[in-house]
């Protein structure tokens, strides 16, 4: 391994950055910039909400409110934005752990 | 966000053809229904109406079922002089509802609601193979 830990701690901030940006323009209103925490947290509560709704969905369902077709789409939304959510975070947490376990 | 917005649109297609549905269940279940006074009016069969619209949160065209139109075509009379909804000449009126085509609107309905499912289905799946491709 000839990575230098100079060139880690770059592309670590490069993916931070990427999150930030990302998170930026996929939630109106959200300020530009922050770290990779600040954004992991924005899409876990964008999550918790699509999932909410999901949620919500299935109870006007039962109560005969709402058509099936909507809490399709609704647990749909929820369970691929909960996926992807899980795997950025996967992703971007093996990375943090094969940056910390280099031998320096 | 076009997967998502593909969904959405299948989605639509789905509430249409559920819809369409339920007005030919009306027009089978009513196909022997006969009017309340004598000589009078039957059940006047309906035709369900499918329109097109754009929709701009979408950014796509989506399908929404209209008010159902009832069909014109005259009703069927049958000679049965002893039912007391029999008009004077002893003919009573039926509905202008004819079984075989409704049930060929019915599988039409089934079928295209399949494949409403199966893009839905499609779209799922392509958006689930992109976010799995990070898992990897």
């Amino acid at each position: 391994m000839t990575i230098a830990p100079s060139a880690a701690a770059a592309a670590y901030q490069a993916i931070a950055k990427i999150g930030a940006d990302s998170a930026a323009s996929s939630t109106a209103g959200v300020a530009a910039g922050g770290d990779f925490s600040q954004f992991l947290s924005q899409a876990m509560s964008n999550a918790v909400s699509t999932m909410k709704s999901g949620e919500q969905m299935a109870v006007q369902q039962a109560t005969g409110q709402a058509d099936i077709v909507s809490v399709v789409n609704a647990i749909n939304n929820a369970e691929l934005t909960l996926d992807t959510v899980v795997a950025v975070r996967d992703k971007v947490i093996s990375a943090y752990q094969s940056i910390m376990q280099m031998p320096i | 966000m076009d997967l998502a917005s593909s969904m959405l649109v299948a989605a639509s297609g789905m509430r249409a053809q559920s819809s369409r549905m339920r007005t030919i269940a009306e027009n089978i279940a009513n196909a022997n229904s006969t009017s309340p006074i004598p000589g009078g009016d039957p059940y006047r069969r309906k035709i369900a109406t499918i329109n097109s619209s754009f929709d701009e949160e979408l950014n796509a065209t989506v399908v929404q079922s209209g008010h159902p139109v009832p069909d014109l075509t005259p009703f069927r009379t049958q000679y049965d002089p002893g039912n007391p909804m029999a008009d004077k000449q002893g003919y009573v009126k039926l509905p202008n509802v004819n079984s075989l085509v409704e049930i060929m609107d019915m599988r039409e309905a089934q079928t295209s609601y399949e494949a409403n499912v199966n893009v839905l289905d499609a779209a799922k799946t392509m958006m689930s193979s992109t976010v799995n491709l990070l898992t990897k």
